[in-house]
């Protein structure tokens, strides 16, 4: 139990050793894998720079917001890995506290929200050789690509407010996403229903993963709110 | 011998009187509540429904409402119906009875009867149906009753008026909460005027049912004083005599972008229109690889 990451680098030789037989012709006699499918999970954050870092603090009291990101990847190169085409949409939001506008000490019956929407479009490798003909569970993989991030924040009576001095609560500044993270692919602890899967609904793999996100929110936009964070994510994918 | 044959003679005899079922509605529902303000202008109709078709008995149905039980005739003060043709409801699966005025209900037609809308009285009234049906082993044709009876509550008691547990002032907008006084409250109606306005200036801002117990009053002015009047409706649509009232001001909240005072780069929107090219820049680069990656493939 001292050294838990060498017990579960065993665990998934183990695995990878026992299901290698069935997992070696994974790929023949298969159906045709097009792309991936990714229902994730994670704790964001925006950095939220400077005096709008005081704003997000003073509301929300630092509070990350739970962010939940679908993914679609489609792949059009499989011989060394898998490159692909992937549109990402997430939705977060985090609800707090507000202040009155006649007395800012006092605070307001109502709750000011900020909701966010990430949009990216990115370019999607995995190097998913060694699992495809060698039955390694493990799959790294590398994202990158542009993001938006529209985004919006009101109190209880308005979905959009306006600040003292007019200016809208709401945007959609653009920036880069980058990504790496490690898959593990549950085929191995099934191979037979794993196959299955594939005859049935034409998922050919199914995956765990964890990710380290990088969203830059500054590199095109060096005013308003900066969205941009490095964040974990952690899903579930379905290659099909 | 005749033991054995009894029962499939049995059988055979119910089997061939088929046991007819009328089951009656009112609008598709087993009860309707009905107030002092249906009665000027309001009636209903009754739709019958016939389970089994065949019979050999022949005889109208009738169909009237009584204030009383439902028996196999009308009774003394009972309202009718114009009778359905035995030949339009032995041979149809459903159909409708002739349209009566809340007003002609036996409730308020009679000796010593109330006017409709006038009383403030509470009672159930049931629409009957018979016809003649053919019995199982004797055959013989008698009188029964309809499967089913809808009935006509009559309420002209208007509910207790609600409490208000409190009104928040928001940005341009009150919240209310309130809760019911009386079993019979269905829905609460809000209005609301500047304090010190007259009774005919309050504006409906919202209905909300029973099980609601909050509700904002939107596009106010803030910083100036509302009253907020809360009414009980019933089923009956009857309102309650008196009302709820409390007051309240609007206050605007701070905006997100607001929190941080005067400090600069806060709550900045729509400062992004140097990134729309950067955009596309890069959608072209991703097309460009993909198109390189398509050509090495094939």
């Amino acid at each position: 139990m001292k050294h838990p990451f060498w017990v579960s680098a065993l665990c998934v030789c183990a695995l990878s050793g026992a299901a290698r037989a069935d997992v070696v012709d994974v790929g023949l006699g298969h159906s045709p894998r097009v792309g991936m499918f990714e229902i994730k999970l994670g704790s964001y954050k925006p950095s939220m720079a400077g005096s709008a870092g005081e704003a997000y603090s003073i509301a929300f009291k630092d509070q990350p917001m739970l962010l939940v990101q679908l993914e679609f990847d489609y792949q059009f190169f499989q011989k060394y890995g898998s490159l692909g085409l992937g549109i990402s949409v997430g939705y977060a939001e985090k609800y707090g506290q507000t202040f009155l506008v006649s007395d800012p000490s006092k605070p307001a019956d109502e709750r000011v929200h900020l909701k966010i929407v990430p949009l990216a479009l990115m370019a999607v490798y995995r190097l998913d050789y060694g699992a495809i003909h060698w039955g390694i569970p493990v799959v790294p993989y590398t994202k990158f690509g542009v993001a938006m991030v529209p985004w919006w924040s009101g109190t209880s009576t308005a979905q959009v407010s306006n600040t003292r001095t007019g200016q809208r609560q709401a945007g959609h500044p653009f920036g880069l996403t980058f990504t790496a993270g490690l898959s593990l692919l549950l085929d191995v602890l099934d191979p037979r229903l794993a196959r299955d899967f594939d005859t049935d609904v034409g998922i050919n793999h199914t995956y765990l993963f964890a990710e380290f996100n990088r969203l830059n929110n500054r590199l095109f936009n060096k005013d308003g709110y900066d969205f941009s964070s490095g964040y974990f994510m952690f899903g579930l994918a379905l290659e099909f | 011998m005749l033991s054995r044959l009894l029962p499939l003679l049995l059988v055979g005899f119910a089997t061939a009187a088929q046991a007819q079922t009328i089951a009656l509605t009112i609008d598709g529902r087993s009860d309707i509540a009905l107030g002092p303000s249906d009665c000027s202008s309001g009636s209903f109709i009754v739709t019958w429904a016939n389970t089994a078709l065949a019979s050999t008995c022949s005889g109208d149905l009738e169909l009237w409402v009584t204030t009383g039980s439902c028996d196999i005739k009308p009774g003394t003060g009972d309202v009718k119906f114009d009778n359905i043709a035995s030949t339009t409801f032995r041979t149809t699966a459903s159909g409708q009875s002739s349209s009566m005025r809340f007003a002609d209900l036996p409730l308020f037609v009679g000796g010593d009867a109330g006017s409709c809308g006038s009383a403030e009285i509470a009672q159930k009234m049931t629409v009957c149906g018979a016809f003649l049906q053919q019995r199982p082993v004797t055959l013989a044709c008698e009188k029964t009753s309809a499967s089913s009876s809808p009935t006509l509550s009559y309420d002209a008691e208007p509910p207790v008026a609600p409490v208000i547990d409190g009104v928040s002032g928001l940005s341009n907008a009150l919240r209310v909460s309130f809760s019911p006084k009386d079993e019979d409250t269905r829905t609460f109606q809000i209005l609301y005027a500047p304090s010190g306005s007259s009774a005919d200036t309050f504006v409906l801002s919202s209905t909300v049912t029973r099980g609601t117990t909050q509700a904002t009053v939107a596009n106010l002015e803030n910083d100036k004083e509302y009253e907020v009047r809360v009414y009980s409706k019933d089923d009956a649509q009857n309102r309650s005599k008196t009302y709820a009232a409390a007051r309240g001001t609007p206050v605007a909240a701070l905006a997100l972008g607001d929190l941080c005072g005067e400090l600069k780069n806060c709550g900045n929107a729509g400062c992004e229109s140097t990134s729309g090219p950067v955009m596309v820049l890069a959608v072209l680069l991703l097309s460009v690889l993909v198109r390189g990656a398509r050509r090495k493939r094939s």
